[in-house]
Formats: C-alpha cells, sequence, structure tokens
C-alpha cells in the first residue's frame, strides 16, 4: 500500500476527519497517559475520533508467539465512540520488561531473513517502495515516534523521549524531546537540527527538481515545507497546518526517518579528512558503501551484493544500550519461490516476512508450518488488500450500468475466496471487512452475496435489457502475479457458465499494467490493491478521487460525492458511519467502475524460536528488527499450541 | 591468417551493432519504463501525477527520441562508458564483467560435466550401433533435453530438502576466496544445466564417431590387427574429438538461455539475475550493457574455437 | 550384427524394382520400424500425443479451464490425477494441453523453419548486398541466446499463444536460416544443379526440381527437433512469467505454477505435466535421431 496518494487536497480533508488522536500513546509497561485538549473546534479539519479505536479495533492481530491468538473478530465503526482529542504531553517508558529478556537471550551470530527483491535505493527518503526502501533501508535509521513492537496498535517514541501539543496564537503543533544518547553510528549526536532537517527532506515534495519523496512526501499536507525548527540542541518544533489527528500516526510510519543532515551536507569529520567531494559522497550513499551509510538506528551495514543480500552488523554504540539482540542481520535475496520455501524449510533462513502480493501466499506459509510440525510457524495478516475488477465505464459494454451491474451480480464472491485464495480471505467488500458492510446483513439482504440463483436470473435479464443476450467476449488484464491470476482464474469460467461472459486473459506485467491505467486504455482490469488504513477514507481516496490510479476513467457520481464530502467533514462517528452506510448502499448497486472480488490475507514465517515477534498494524511497519530474539534450544521445545487455531484450512 | 583475423573483428562491429540496435528498437516498444518503477516502486501503485512523471523522465533522458537515446548511449560506449544504471543511478561497467566472470565459471563446469557425461555415452553408442546399449544411452543422454531446465532445478532443490536436509548456501563466495563454499553453490545449477546439454555433445560425439570410423584408416588400422579398443582410443577418438571440442565451445551462447533462469533456483548472482533485475525494472543501459557484452563474448569466443580449429585441422584454409 | 543385415536385406529389397507407391511407402515404413526401434518409439509418442489432442473433447472429463474440484483436491474417482491451485481437473487439462503443445510445437516449427528455408533459398540466390546485411542479422541474432530474444520479445507483446509461437520463431530462426543457407550454397554447386543452370534453367526450375526436394530431409530432421524445443522454451517463458495465458491447459504453465507453490500442495501436478512434456520432447527427438540416421547416409551402419 501505498502513502504517496496522501499528497491529494482531498485526502488531506479524509485525514483530517479521520481524526485520531488515538494516537495514541502509552508506552510498554508503565505508561504515561496524556493530558487531552479537545481541537474538535477546528471545522472540517478535524474530524471526530472516529478513526482511532475503529482501527484499533479493525486490525485483527496474529501473533503466533504469544499463546493462543484468535484473530479478532473486524469489528464495526464503534457508533458508540466518543471523539478522542489530540493528546499533549507523552514522556516515554525507558525500558519495558522484554528488552531485559531479550538482552539476557542475545545470540552471537547472524538473524538471517529472506526477500525478493534489490534494494533500489539506500537513501531512505528516496523514492521507491516496501522492497526497494524499506527493508534495506529501514534498519539503519530511527524514526521521531514508532509502532510499538510488542503492541501494534500503540505509538510510543523513538528517538523522541517526550513530545507535547502545543497552541501559540494560530500556530498549533508538536514539540519533541531527542533522546539525549542518540547518536549516529559516526558519532555525531542526532540533534533537533537533524529531526528539522529530515523533516523538510521530507516535506520537499516530488515536483521539487531531482527529488524522489514517493513514499513520505504526503507529510507535506500536515506539515508546511521549511518550518520545522530546533528549539535547541534536543528539542524541535514542528507546526502542523491544522490540528491533526493524522499527524502522529503518519509521523510513527517507518518511512519517516531521521536523516543525517552533516551527511546530506557533507560534514562528516571523516569525509572532511578523506577529502570527498560531497558529489562522492553521495555516489557514495547511493552505492550502497558501507562506511558512507550514516544513521542512528540498530543495524549498520555491512556488505550488499546485488542479487544476493544484504548483511549489517549491529550497532555497538545503538542508544538503546542492549539491542539488537543479535550480531548481525543477514537477507537473502531469493526471486524463486520453490527456493525460498526450501531455505525456509531446511532452516537456511529463520524468517520472511514481506507479505507483498505474490510474493508469500499464506497457504504456502500454512503448509510449511505444517510441513516443519511448527518448527516454521506462519503468520498470517488477515484482508490485507482488496484484489478487485476495474471496469472502463466509457466504452462498451461497460458503458451500460446494466452490464455493470449483471457483472457486479454475477461474481460468485464465496467461490472466489475458496478457490483463488484456499479460505484465505474475506469476500470482496467496499471497504475492509466489516468496517462499514456487515457481511452478514449483505448475504441476508443482497443477492449478489446471498441468493446466488436469484442474482444470476437478473444478471441474465439485464444483459438481455442492455442488449447482449447471449453474454460477450472481453479481453482482461490481469497483474501478473497472485493472488490477481488466480482470481481471474476462478471468476471466468464462472462468468463463462453462467453469463456466457467469456473472459479471455492476459497477464501483464507492472509497468505495462501501470501505463493501461495511467493512460486510461485497458477496458477491464484485474489489480490487487494493499491498504495502510482501514479507515474507510483510504478506500475513497484510492478508488473515488479524479484522476486517481485506481479510477482510471474518472467515474463520478453526485450522490457518491455529496457523501464523500459530508462523511469528510463529519466529526461525530455515529453520523459519519451513517453517511458512509449510505454511500456504501449506493456503491453495492453495482454500477460504479470498480468490482470488490474479495479481501485477501498476506502470509509470512519465522522459525518457531524466534520471539517477541508481533504482528504489526500493516506490513510496512516495524521493519528494525531491534526487537525480536533467539531463544535457542529445540526446534521441538516450541510452544505448539500457540498455533492450534490459526484460522486456516490445513 | 591475420587477414582472416582482421576481417573477422571487423564483422564483429556491424554483428554487434545490429544486436544492440535490434533490443534497443525493441525494448523502446515495451509500454512503460524505468521511471515507472522509480516513482511508485514495485508494486506500481499510487497517485502519482504525470508532472512527476514528465519530470523524472526528462532527468533521465527517456523522452528524447528513440534514435537520439540511441546515438547518446553507442558514443559513450564508443568512449568506453556503458552509461549509468537508470534504475539503481550507478556506474555498472566493472560489475557486468564481475557478473559474467560467474555466469563464464558457471557455464564452463556445465559445459566440463556434459562433456565428461556425454562423451562416453557418445562412443557407446557409436560403437555398438544400433544395438540395444546404443538405444540405452542415446536415450539417456536425451532425458536431461527432454525436461525443462526450471523442473530438473526444482526436483533438484527438493530432493536435496527432503532428502538430505541439505541445500547449497545461499551466500555467493568469490572462486578465489573461498573456492569450496563457490563450488557448493556452482556445481548444482552447473550439473543441471550440463544435464540439459547433454544430449547435444552426445549426438555430435555420436556422429562424429560413426563418420570417423568409416574412414579409410581406421580399416587400415583394423586390418592391422589392432585390437578393437586400441582403435577406437587411439585412432578414432582422437580425430572424433575435435569437432566435439569445438561444437562444446559454441554451445556457450546457447548456454547462457539456460542461465537466466538456473541462477534464479540456485540464487547464483551471475549475469541471468543481472540481465532478469534490469528487464523487470527497464533499465534499458543495463540491459543494453548484458547484450552488448553477451554478443562480445560469444563472438570472441566462436572466433578464438575458428582459430584453434585451424591449428589443430591443417585442412582448414582461412581464406 | 543382426541389424545389419536386416538392414542390408532392407537396402536390398528397396532396391528392387517398386510394385506400387502404397506399396513401396508400406515397405519403407516397415523397415524405418525394423531398423529404427528408437524413432518407431519416438514416432508412437507423435502418433498418441495427435491422437489426444485430437480427441480431447472426447476423453477429457471436464472443461479444462472451468474449477469443479477443490484446489489442490487429492487424486480420486472424480478426478483421476486430483486437481490444481484454483480446483480445476488435472487430467483434462493434461489432454487438452496435448493441444497446445501440439499447437505451439507445430506452429513455431511450420511458421519458424518454412520461414528460414524461404528466406535461407531466397538469399543465396539473390545474394550480394541483401545477403551481406541478412548475414549479419542472422549473425547478430545468433551472438544472442535464444531465450533471451524470446524474453524480449513477449516483454512487448501482450501474452498469448500466437505470440509466444512468435517469439520462438524468432528466437530460433537464425541458426536454421543459417543451417538451410550453407545447405543451399553445396546443393547449388553439385554437378547437376550446375549443369541445369548451364542450360539455362530457369531458377525456380531449379529451386523446386533440385533444391527443395534435396533440402526436404534436412527440413523434417530440423523440424522435429525444434518441434521439442519450441515445447521447452514455452515452458520457460512461463517460468520468466511471460508465457501462455495461466487459464490455457499448457503443460509449461501448468508445471511453472505448480513449481512456484508449496510442494505439498500438490504433488501430482509437478509430476504430471512434467512427465507429459518429458514423453513428447523424448519422442520428438527419438523420431528426429531416427529420421536423420536414415536421411544421412553417411551415419547408416558400418
Amino acid at each position: 500500500m501505498d502513502l504517496r496518494r496522501f499528497w491529494h487536497p482531498r485526502i488531506l480533508l479524509a485525514l483530517g476527519a479521520v481524526a485520531i488522536a488515538a494516537a495514541i500513546v502509552a508506552c510498554g509497561g508503565t505508561t504515561t497517559t496524556q493530558d487531552t485538549t479537545g481541537d474538535s473546534g477546528s471545522g472540517a479539519a478535524t474530524g471526530g475520533g472516529s478513526a482511532a479505536p475503529q482501527q484499533q479495533a479493525a486490525t485483527p492481530t496474529l501473533d503466533p508467539f504469544a499463546g493462543v491468538v484468535e484473530p479478532t473478530p473486524t469489528a464495526r465503526l464503534d457508533a458508540t465512540a466518543t471523539p478522542v482529542p489530540v493528546p499533549t504531553a507523552v514522556a516515554v517508558d525507558a525500558r519495558p520488561d522484554w528488552w531485559q529478556e531479550g538482552e539476557s537471550q542475545h545470540y552471537r551470530g547472524d538473524f538471517p531473513l529472506v526477500a525478493t527483491s534489490n534494494p533500489g535505493f539506500w537513501d531512505v527518503h528516496y523514492g521507491g517502495s516496501m522492497n526497494t526502501v524499506l527493508i534495506p533501508s529501514g534498519p539503519r535509521f530511527n524514526q521521531i515516534l514508532e509502532y510499538n513492537p510488542v503492541n501494534p496498535n500503540e505509538i510510543i517514541g523513538d528517538l523522541a523521549v517526550s513530545w507535547e501539543f502545543y497552541e501559540d496564537g494560530d500556530e498549533v503543533g508538536y514539540i519533541f524531546n531527542i533522546h539525549p544518547d542518540a547518536t549516529f553510528s559516526d558519532g555525531m549526536p542526532v540533534t533537533a537540527d537533524d529531526v528539522a532537517f529530515s523533516i523538510d527532506r521530507i516535506t520537499l515534495g516530488q515536483v521539487e527538481e531531482g527529488v524522489l519523496r514517493a513514499r513520505t512526501g504526503f507529510l507535506n499536507n500536515f506539515v508546511k515545507h521549511g518550518t520545522a525548527s530546533a528549539v535547541d540542541d534536543k528539542t524541535v518544533k514542528i507546526p502542523l497546518r491544522f490540528p491533526a489527528a493524522g499527524f502522529l500516526p503518519n509521523l510513527a510510519s517507518d518511512y519517516m526517518k531521521v536523516y543525517p543532515k552533516h551527511v546530506a551536507e557533507n560534514l562528516t569529520q571523516e569525509q572532511a579528512n578523506t577529502g570527498k567531494t560531497q558529489a562522492e559522497a553521495l555516489a557514495a550513499i547511493s552505492a550502497g558503501t558501507p562506511d558512507s551509510l550514516i544513521g542512528s538506528g540498530p543495524w549498520m551495514l555491512r556488505e550488499w551484493e546485488k542479487d544476493s543480500g544484504y548483511s549489517y552488523d549491529a550497532n555497538p554504540n545503538y542508544f538503546k544500550t542492549g539491542r539488537p539482540f543479535f550480531d548481525g542481520l543477514k537477507i537473502f535475496l531469493i526471486r524463486d519461490v520453490a527456493r525460498r520455501l526450501s531455505a525456509l524449510q531446511a532452516g537456511q533462513v529463520y524468517g520472511t516476512y514481506q507479505p507483498v502480493t505474490g510474493s508469500n501466499r499464506p497457504e504456502d506459509m500454512a503448509r510449511l508450518e505444517e510441513d516443519t510440525n511448527g518448527r516454521v510457524r506462519a503468520v498470517i495478516l488477515e484482508a490485507s488488500g482488496v484484489q478487485a475488477f476495474f471496469l472502463n465505464h466509457t466504452k462498451p459494454p461497460f458503458d451500460d450500468p446494466r452490464v455493470r451491474r449483471a457483472m457486479y451480480l454475477g461474481i460468485d464472491r464465496e467461490n472466489a475466496v475458496e478457490k483463488a485464495i484456499l479460505g484465505f480471505g474475506k469476500p470482496g467488500t467496499f471497504f475492509a471487512p466489516g468496517v462499514v458492510e456487515d457481511l452478514e446483513v449483505l448475504k441476508a439482504e443482497n443477492v449478489a452475496y446471498g441468493d446466488r440463483e436469484a442474482a444470476l436470473a437478473e444478471a441474465r435479464q439485464l444483459l438481455t435489457e442492455a442488449g447482449y443476450p447471449d453474454g460477450f467476449e472481453i479481453t482482461h488484464n490481469v497483474v501478473n502475479s497472485n493472488p490477481s491470476l488466480s482470481t481471474a482464474e476462478t471468476v471466468a469460467p464462472q462468468l463463462r457458465e453462467d453469463l456466457n461472459i467469456d473472459i479471455v486473459i492476459q497477464p501483464t506485467d507492472l509497468a505495462t499494467m501501470y501505463v493501461g491505467l495511467r493512460d486510461g486504455v485497458a477496458n477491464f482490469d484485474g489489480v490487487g490493491t494493499g491498504i495502510i488504513l482501514r479507515d474507510p477514507g483510504d478506500i475513497i481516496n484510492q478508488f473515488y478521487l479524479q484522476d486517481v490510479l485506481r479510477n482510471p476513467h474518472n467515474w463520478q457520481n453526485d450522490e457518491v460525492d455529496e457523501l464523500i464530502d459530508l462523511q469528510n467533514r463529519e466529526v461525530d462517528p455515529a453520523t459519519r458511519q451513517g453517511h458512509l452506510e449510505d454511500l456504501a448502499a449506493i456503491l453495492h448497486q453495482g454500477e460504479s467502475h470498480w468490482l470488490p472480488v474479495l479481501w485477501y490475507s498476506s502470509g509470512g514465517a519465522f522459525d518457531c524460536r524466534i520471539r517477541n515477534f508481533h504482528y504489526p498494524p500493516t506490513v510496512q511497519l516495524v521493519k528494525k528488527w531491534d526487537h525480536v530474539w533467539w531463544a535457542g534450544g529445540e526446534a521441538s521445545a516450541c510452544d505448539h499450541s500457540a498455533s492450534a487455531d490459526r484460522g486456516y484450512r490445513p | 591468417m591475420t587477414q582472416y583475423l582482421i576481417r573477422r573483428l571487423l564483422l564483429f562491429i556491424p554483428t554487434m551493432l545490429l544486436a544492440t540496435i535490434l533490443v534497443f528498437a525493441l525494448f523502446s516498444i515495451v509500454p512503460g519504463d524505468a521511471a515507472v518503477f522509480l516513482l511508485t516502486g514495485e508494486d506500481a501503485s499510487g497517485t502519482v501525477t504525470d508532472a512527476d512523471f514528465e519530470r523524472l523522465r526528462e532527468d533521465l533522458g527517456l523522452n528524447r527520441p528513440i534514435y537520439v537515446q540511441y546515438a547518446d548511449w553507442l558514443w559513450g560506449v564508443v568512449r568506453g562508458d556503458l552509461g549509468i544504471s537508470l534504475y539503481y543511478g550507478q556506474p555498472f561497467g566493472f560489475e557486468l564483467i564481475e557478473r559474467f566472470a560467474r555466469t563464464f565459471e558457471l557455464a564452463v563446469l556445465a559445459i566440463v560435466m556434459a562433456f565428461v557425461a556425454a562423451v562416453p555415452l557418445g562412443i557407446i553408442s557409436a560403437m555398438k550401433q544400433d544395438s540395444g546399449v546404443d538405444y540405452a544411452s542415446r536415450v539417456i543422454a536425451l532425458v536431461g533435453i527432454a525436461m525443462p531446465t526450471f523442473w530438473i532445478g526444482v526436483l533438484v532443490i527438493y530432493g536435496l530438502v527432503y532428502g538430505t536436509g541439505w541445500l547449497p548456501p545461499l551466500e555467493y563466495a568469490h572462486l578465489w576466496e573461498d573456492p569450496l563454499q563457490n563450488l557448493k553453490l556452482m556445481v548444482l545449477p552447473a550439473a543441471v544445466i550440463g544435464f540439459h546439454d547433454m544430449a547435444f555433445t552426445a549426438r555430435v560425439t555420436r556422429s562424429a564417431m560413426l563418420e570417423v570410423m568409416r574412414e579409410d584408416y581406421m580399416r587400415t588400422a583394423r586390418s592391422k590387427g589392432l585390437r578393437e579398443w586400441v582403435v577406437v582410443g587411439r585412432h578414432a577418438l582422437k580425430n572424433a574429438m575435435l569437432p566435439v571440442i569445438t561444437v562444446s565451445g559454441y554451445q556457450f551462447g546457447r548456454l547462457l538461455g539456460g542461465v537466466i533462469i538456473v541462477e534464479q533456483i540456485f540464487v547464483v548472482p551471475g549475469v541471468g539475475n543481472f540481465l532478469i533485475d534490469a528487464i523487470n525494472h527497464r533499465d534499458f543501459p543495463v540491459i543494453q550493457g548484458v547484450i552488448l557484452m553477451t554478443a562480445v563474448v560469444v563472438l570472441l569466443l566462436n572466433l578464438i574455437i575458428d582459430m584453434f580449429y585451424g591449428v589443430l585441422d591443417p585442412r582448414i584454409r582461412y581464406s | 550384427m543382426i541389424d545389419q543385415t536386416t538392414e542390408q536385406a532392407a537396402i536390398a529389397r528397396e532396391a528392387m524394382p517398386a510394385p506400387g507407391l502404397t506399396a513401396r511407402w508400406w515397405t519403407a515404413f516397415m523397415r524405418f520400424i525394423r531398423t529404427k526401434p528408437l524413432g518407431a518409439v519416438g514416432g508412437l509418442i507423435v502418433v498418441l500425443l495427435v491422437l489426444v489432442a485430437a480427441l480431447a473433447p472426447v476423453l477429457s472429463p471436464y472443461d479444462p479451464r472451468s474449477t469443479p474440484a477443490l484446489p489442490w483436491e487429492s487424486p480420486n474417482a472424480d478426478f483421476l490425477l486430483g486437481a490444481d491451485y484454483v480446483g480445476r481437473d488435472v487430467l483434462s487439462r493434461l489432454i487438452y494441453g496435448a493441444r497446445i503443445s501440439l499447437y505451439v510445437g507445430l506452429g513455431s516449427v511450420l511458421v519458424g523453419i518454412t520461414a528460414s528455408f524461404i528466406i535461407g533459398v531466397a538469399l543465396t540466390y539473390i545474394g550480394g548486398i541483401v545477403d551481406m546485411v541478412a548475414q549479419r542479422i542472422v549473425d547478430a541474432l545468433m551472438s544472442l541466446p535464444g531465450l533471451l530474444i524470446a524474453l524480449a520479445i513477449m516483454a512487448v507483446v501482450t501474452p498469448s499463444l500466437n505470440t509466444v509461437i512468435l517469439a520462438i520463431v524468432i528466437g530460433m530462426i537464425a541458426p536454421v536460416i543459417r543451417t538451410v543457407r550453407s545447405q543451399v550454397l553445396s546443393l547449388k554447386e553439385l554437378d547437376y544443379v550446375t549443369a541445369a543452370t548451364a542450360i539455362g534453367a530457369p531458377p525456380w526450375r531449379i529451386i523446386f526440381r533440385h533444391i527443395v526436394p534435396n533440402c526436404f530431409a534436412t527440413y523434417l530432421v530440423l523440424a522435429t527437433y525444434y518441434l521439442g524445443f519450441a515445447i521447452i522454451i514455452e515452458s520457460s517463458l512461463s517460468f520468466l512469467g511471460v508465457g501462455t495465458p495461466p487459464d490455457q491447459p499448457s503443460w509449461g504453465g501448468m508445471l511453472v505454477r505448480a513449481a512456484s507453490a508449496h510442494v505439498k500442495s500438490g504433488p501430482w501436478l509437478a509430476i504430471c505435466p512434467g512427465l507429459a512434456i518429458f514423453l513428447v520432447v523424448m519422442g520428438f527427438n527419438l523420431l528426429g535421431d531416427a529420421l536423420r540416421d536414415v536421411f544421412d547416409p553417411r551415419l547408416r551402419g558400418r
């Protein structure tokens, strides 16, 4: 899932409405609760506190390492929740209990992981994606805040030891106090200057010359470029454009790293001594030359070999003393699925945690667990993305809303879940499962989800009315990976047999698909979409704004727009939920430009002796690897009851 | 001889130009370019504006006409500069040479293995032509060519996991630094390629042997009362091996195809993986570099083999 | 030595005046089976393949693209070879896969080898600068592995059976053109061809009366080899993610999809299509070997 769509002004509104304050802050064991001041007066920008409670409840965490964990039932948006205001001041607990335990288990060796593709960039703020930036560069830096690695829904300080919300006349924002011991791996202290510099770097925005801020630029929605400033050596002030509850949760994402100013500006002592020019220094950074990669994080790059892997040494001067709990971290790159699975099976690597579409399918992870008698444990994140069909509503046959509705009715979603993803998912709804729509209600009231015969009868009727009594043939462009392919392969025969719609499956690689979508030349596409927030705003922003990738032909409906606007500005969660339900009802007429087929789960796997891994809210978070340790001993000593019920079919 | 050599070398130039033009033209009509991946990451999602794209494409020089791009690239090559990887933003010349060295090692190992396994099979089937032994050895030699390389690779991997629990290492080691580790990694992929190529070598051996055994000097040798194995070993083999060796040499170009697949399965950071990565990212300069290098290596090898052949077989005249 | 005598006997029989066309073909056919049992086995496999492909709708119990079973269902009475990753009947897909293999194989061979022959023959007659340029293009193509060329082409075109054939054809055309060209050149040097030219026979007459019949053996041998080669390349393209669309029951595609899931998911799926490919490619190669032995007098028994 991709943060970049947040740059859009409309999203800004949506995020405002998301109103978080659930943000949440509590730390480790001894939580310092925050004082709160309500900020609900600031008009559209401030939403109610709708997102946070719902975000917490809706994130199912599967933690195989902590006793029997059943997937948290995805709760509906809690209509009774009161708005949670923006937190003001927080201090961070120094050392939770698990830190002690991890230290005592320190392993004198490397922690081997497997990933699927080369790092693209060693500068963590530069372009790219999870595979090319976050996995390789995440371990080398700290953020200001982070998601608590042991409690996924909590935001705690990373470099910050405390922070507070301030109001100064018209100006609002946050003041962060940076850890006094935090230093970069070249010995220079992490200062407020570095933090302010990093925020500026992040908010520079893509349009500036020569800068790619693909994953971070959206922070610009909250913070105006050039406004962050150092109050003193260890105190930094970040003014906001408006009291945005979405600011802290976004700031805690692993993309928001603090970058050493002196390296970016070539001021290190070493570089001054060696007489490197700035250009040389920057070239060394993008080449991944270990000595040039300076960060404050738990790991320092040891070596990088393209197409083979990269490895890190533990940072001996890491300010979180005693962490990480391994001497080194080693990430092997394996493109071939069979080789990847067998490396896990043979214990050549201890884990993979890269549940991107197509890389690690939950069913393979489950088989791995079964096949190794639980030594390798599957971790499965429920409903992490939606697999959907996109219909070009500007060209025949889909220019006729009746044909679009016939497609909506014709898809057997239960069957698709069963066959395309082996039950690791949920039937496709317009919003994340259980957030707006209730599947049970849909099954009872909507023929498309319940009475298949009735749905098909209506679909045939509609097709006849639209002038396609004998169906039609259409080419279907599908992203060349799973579950996109398997979904198409499952739904195509359904539609062929039931409605005589002959779908010619045309696998397409990502770049081609992307260009097709961007240029709006494709008629009928199958694309998967990951989500970061379970908030309906995420889906709305991705699918219903104009000129966005997931709305390639700019489908638009006045009623829908009005409801989107209403829910954006709504502060009261119950009222907002009402708007969203109205919106869903319109979408379930099945005449919009896309049809959700299924929500798919993502998978990863770890050796059962890797301890303290907890599934974070999304797959793009908690990538520093400074909290897990190796318990050692025999795999047979693992507590296998922990994986007794993981919700998958063996 | 010298004239011939010069003429062959001069012929390289149009051949290589054509090879690179073909590939350049081919990839110029592929939808999407490196800018897509730089901006949207490998999952190609998100809302990037057309302005972002155009700016980046301009920075990368991708919006120039294709012939300008090609001319620019060619001028760089003439000056000894292969250009900069669009995706990694790095020069890659040395890396390319290093990758080729690894793949070359893999190919040499594969050819040697194919040779060791196939030549005896070919000799046996030639000596016992149209007997059960002939049939058996021909079928054995054909097994490898009748199976897709990736299937053999995956079967080997799973066979090892479930049979022995041992797998070749994931970490590449240089041959001169840690030869044992290097061989552990290289032997299996080389064997897979060699197995696939065995059929070819065995077939050439068999026909070369059959041809040689019909020569007059063989009859003379036999009529002198020499024993069969002496006849075969001393006279036939020596003469039949020449075409076999040269044909094995020519195989290098063909092997590179199998290498693309095998390197992925056995995690060898060779030129095959390098190329796949470049194709995935639409990294044109790197693709071009690999194509150019492949063409140079294959053509040079062929030339060397031809010269070698000429030295060994005085009947060959270069004109 | 029995083989040798039977072959000599066969040759002797052939030398006798032929009683009739059918009988002559029948004799040649029987001799082929007797002297080249491996080739006969290969031929039998090929005939079986053709039969299965032709009778696919009759033989297969299910529509190869429908999903009647559960994903990865083990072999049972309803689904004799089990089901694949979305619940399609493996047996039906194997049977229909014969069509695809034959289509890809025959398609690329008919198009590729025929085109190579036409180009090769034409080049030797046109000669001059065209031949020179064509030679360089052939050199350029030959300096790159066929799979690499096919991969590049598949990146450009949308994947379908026909584009796979196109990619395979371009990948294999260069070496065939070269073989054909050199053969035609040597044929042109033969006495009776030179004689025909000398008495003023037009080129088309020479081509059809002398060159084409003499090339027929080469054509047949190359065709059988490249049939197997095309089937293997098709599966390799699937492995590289650019092959036949996944709902088409191609053996290579089936194998690739099985190989990219956990092996315990469906071992039968990783075995059956692989065996089918193995048998068919083996069959074509055995047939090709035998045909070559028959057509190349130098390789007949000593």
